[in-house]
């Protein structure tokens, strides 16, 4: 019997597919970061809420900040996400972790002057988290992702005339990453005096058999600006136009924590390891994750980058007490075409993800019902940044259709309260579980539901 | 007017591209086809040991398992069945000699190349399997699990894979290694101790049939084939008569060649006793006995005797081992009545082929003392224990008139021929 003393030549971080994960709207980027703005979908370029969410929305806002007052702003918006896959073959349905994710945003502005204001905002226009169960599937291309893009961002506007607003921040992206995924036994491959190509599976080893977890985290920071004028042409309209830039976060110092998973398999007398009978596959793979074995914990290397958003929107006044709002913006996903990520003791893995640009269509609406009181409502629309063929358990994405609706009050003098709803149905999109390069298997499912609350403070 | 145009445009433009959204559907595969040979057999799983897994010539390779009964049964039933395929030369390559013990392609009795991948196999069986093994690749006291458990069965069981599989029907040739092991022993021929025991037969046995019941599946028996009439093993008094001559018909006549060993002796205890004692009730393996022969060609005196207990099966042990069968068989055909399973019963024809001599009752060991393989006719393979291609269609044939006629099926008899087989 040939033996075959065990060398994963693949190892555990070939197949790493990670992608950072949607929740709230195309690619891995997020919209939510004003309870109020939420409320009219996001409509907030042409006419920024007034709560100091102009620093993400349109940096030229920040100049509306009257002379001497500061405006405090703190909330989140907390995110149900359901969904889940379903396999073509075998109609069973795995479903993701039934969670809530918050994402907070924190705002302050002060007016310097009539014309001149600054502020800082901290918000995370990219990330949040895709968790299945580590049982589901897809769990060799990532049964957990997280990506948490924390944008901390000083800013400054200025009124030039009666019409116009410019303002310009400066991003510092605090950046975090977490990707898990499990590894098949199978599909790794054996030493010579196997052939070249032949995997455990040529042993026996079925489809399916864990044998090890890594865990990819790492931290990083990036740097980028955000720019955005407003053109006010009357009291009755404006228009906005903001650009936030590019980033390449690149990830140096990451930690590939590979531990071993119970194969479950023990092994007969006669196997082609030559251990005696009883032994557990596990002790016979063990030795790759001590010692000189590749499977130990390393480090990694990778880079993401964040694209740059180009957002132009209308307000319009058709009576005094109603807002009318129309947002177009157009995110370069293009820059997320192909993700490596280089560690110690495996081979490189390069992932091709071939994202496309999207546009997002966003209609508003905020009615004044009161002197202390306003309503909103919206709808936006979106295309997928995923194209046929990436669409994996990490990023389970397709196009969305979101509705919102939301309230803000006057709760005294200095305190303002926004409350806001928003549902997003995503398109029912095919994908895949299995490697690159192989066909859709599958179908994603992806609801949620979104709760947003904000408190603003004017002294 | 500028307002309201705007406004016009953004109500027209929102529905419609809420209509731009399309959920895209599951793209489940085709219904697979019902079988020609009808819905009962969607799933066929078959288990067993290396009969059933395609065994021949001591060694098994893609070449033999394609050609075993379980894959032509499953070509009568028209149903999808996978095997695991063996790629290479095999687990370990048969004989292409038997004397010299040569393999197919250089390869020796510990090689074993690697399997096709990412198939889940219908066909469970692995070779020296007894019903222990079905149950747990850890039977006891010693397990004949192999490299070929692992290759087929990846770490599970052959019930546990059958019970994933979940079949519609089974077939299940259990029990030849239960009693085979006797026969084969390389230090005691006919040794009683390497029968199972019938208590633990039954209770096991019994055990895979529970696991089949619970599936729901219909299924098939086998019945244990009588070892004591393939020709692995032959009656003492035919060496006797072979060496020394003077037996009456149908009795050999002496062989010239055998009679000119002068150093080749066959002791007078072996000679027949009509009408079914002495030599006639007392088996030799073929291997023994040729290993005599060869020797005393090599000028070393070397006899058969037929008392010495670790050379022959002895009359007590010949005996031991046909009750032994007939006792797994009336257990398996009475288990197959209660749970309206169907029961083939394959010594019938076993016994058919003897009485017509197409199983020889003495192989051709005419070439042995230069070089050639020893031959065990049309229907033994090169190591006189494995049925050959030809007696697989033989067996297809009779397990599907057995299922024909518990289930009321159509299986085509015989199976080769109405569907495609490999040439035998």
């Amino acid at each position: 019997m040939r033996r075959f003393h065990v060398w994963l030549a693949v190892g555990g971080l070939a197949a790493l597919t990670g992608v950072p994960v949607t929740l709230a709207a195309q690619g891995f980027s997020v919209n939510e970061h004003s309870t109020c703005a939420m409320g009219r979908a996001g409509t907030a370029v042409a006419s920024p809420c007034a709560d100091g969410s102009a620093i993400f929305f349109n940096p030229a806002g920040v100049a509306s900040s009257a002379k001497g007052h500061t405006t405090i702003s703190a909330g989140g918006t907390a995110i149900a996400p359901s969904g889940g896959f379903t396999d073509d073959a075998t109609g069973t349905t795995s479903n993701l972790n039934n969670k809530v994710y918050p994402i907070p945003a924190l705002y302050i502005t002060h007016g310097f002057s009539d014309r001149v204001a600054a502020g800082i905002g901290v918000f995370a226009p990219y990330g949040l988290t895709t968790d299945w169960p580590a049982t589901t599937p897809g769990r060799y291309l990532g049964y957990k992702s997280v990506i948490r893009a924390i944008y901390i961002q000083p800013t400054v506007a200025v009124k030039l005339g009666s019409m116009v607003k410019l303002g310009a921040g400066f991003d510092l992206n605090i950046f975090h990453v977490q990707l898990r995924q499990r590894v098949d036994l199978s599909t790794q491959q054996l030493p010579a005096p196997a052939p070249p190509g032949a995997t455990f599976a040529n042993l026996g080893i079925p489809a399916g058999t864990d044998f090890a977890d890594v865990n990819l985290t790492g931290n990083a920071t990036g740097v980028g600006y955000n720019l955005g004028a407003i053109l006010e042409p009357s009291d009755k309209v404006s228009l906005g136009l903001r650009f936030l830039s590019r980033q390449k976060v690149k990830m140096n110092n990451g930690t590939a924590a590979i531990s071993q998973v119970s194969t479950g398999i023990t092994l007969a007398a006669g196997n082609p390891f030559g251990v005696p009978a009883g032994t557990p596959l596990d002790a016979v793979v063990a030795g790759q994750f001590t010692g000189s074995g590749p499977l130990q914990d390393q480090n990694a290397r990778t880079a993401v980058r964040m694209p740059e958003q180009l957002v132009g929107g209308i307000m319009v006044k058709p009576v005094d007490r109603l807002k009318l709002l129309f947002d177009v913006s157009w995110t370069n996903w293009k820059v997320f075409d192909t993700l490596s990520i280089i560690t110690a003791n495996l081979p490189q893995s390069n992932i091709p993800e071939n994202f496309g640009a999207t546009t997002a269509w966003r209609y508003g609406a905020e009615y004044e019902i009161s002197p202390t009181t306003v309503i909103r409502a919206g709808y936006l629309f979106h295309n997928a940044a995923e194209p046929k063929g990436s669409v994996t358990p990490n990023l389970p994405e397709g196009s969305r259709s979101e509705f919102t609706v939301g309230l803000g009050a006057k709760l005294g003098s200095s305190l303002h309260g926004d409350l806001a709803y928003q549902y997003i149905n995503q398109q029912d999109r095919r994908g895949r579980t299995v490697p690159f390069g192989q066909p859709d298997n599958g179908l994603f499912t992806f609801k949620a539901h979104l709760f947003g609350a904000m408190l603003t403070y004017t002294f | 007017m500028q307002i309201k145009r705007l406004i016009t445009t953004l109500l027209v433009a929102l529905p419609v591209l809420a209509g731009c959204r399309t959920d895209e559907t599951l793209n489940p595969p085709p219904a697979p086809p019902v079988p020609s040979g009808g819905a009962l057999f969607q799933r066929y799983v078959s288990m067993g040991n290396s009969i059933t897994a395609g065994f021949q010539s001591a060694g098994i390779n893609d070449s033999t398992q394609q050609r075993s009964y379980a894959v032509l049964l499953s070509k009568a039933m028209g149903a999808s069945f996978v095997y695991p395929s063996l790629l290479g030369r095999g687990c370990p390559p048969p004989f292409v000699n038997n004397v010299t013990q040569a393999r197919l392609g250089g390869g020796t009795g510990t090689t074993c190349d690697l399997r096709a991948s990412n198939v889940v196999p219908n066909n469970l069986a692995v070779p020296g399997a007894r019903v222990t093994e079905i149950l747990s690749n850890f039977g006891v006291p010693v397990s004949s699990s192999n490299a070929l458990t692992l290759l087929v069965l990846g770490g599970n069981t052959q019930l546990g894979r059958m019970t994933q599989q979940q079949p519609t029907f089974v077939s299940a040739w259990i029990g030849n290694n239960d009693v085979l092991g006797s026969l084969t022993s390389q230090t005691n021929p006919g040794d009683p101790a390497l029968i199972t025991p019938l208590a633990q037969f039954t209770a096991q046995y019994d055990s895979v049939l529970d696991a089949i019941d619970a599936t729901g599946a219909k299924a098939v028996l086998i019945s244990v084939a009588d070892v004591t009439v393939i020709p692995y093993a032959s009656k003492a008094a035919i060496w006797y008569c072979l060496k020394n001559g003077g037996c009456p018909p149908p009795l050999p006549p002496q062989n010239p060649a055998l009679a000119g060993i002068p150093t080749f002796t066959v002791n007078v205890n072996c000679a027949p006793i009509p009408p079914t004692g002495g030599g006639l009730a007392i088996l030799v393996p073929w291997t023994i006995g040729l290993a005599k022969v060869a020797a005393a060609a090599q000028g070393v005196p070397s006899a058969i005797d037929c008392s010495v207990d670790n050379e022959v099966v002895t009359t007590a042990e010949l005996v031991g081992l046909a009750t032994a069968v007939g006792q797994f068989n009336a257990h398996i055909q009475a288990e197959a009545t209660t749970r309206g399973m169907a029961y083939a019963d394959v010594n019938s024809a076993l016994a058919a082929l003897v009485a017509n001599q197409s199983i020889p009752a003495f192989p051709d060991i005419s070439g042995a003392l230069v070089g050639t393989s020893v031959l065990f006719g049309p229907y033994f393979t090169l190591d006189g224990v494995h049925p050959s291609s030809l007696a697989h269609q033989l067996i297809a044939d009779t397990v599907a008139s057995a299922i024909n006629q518990k289930f009321g099926t159509t299986l085509p008899i015989p199976v080769c021929g109405t569907v495609s087989c490999p040439a035998p």
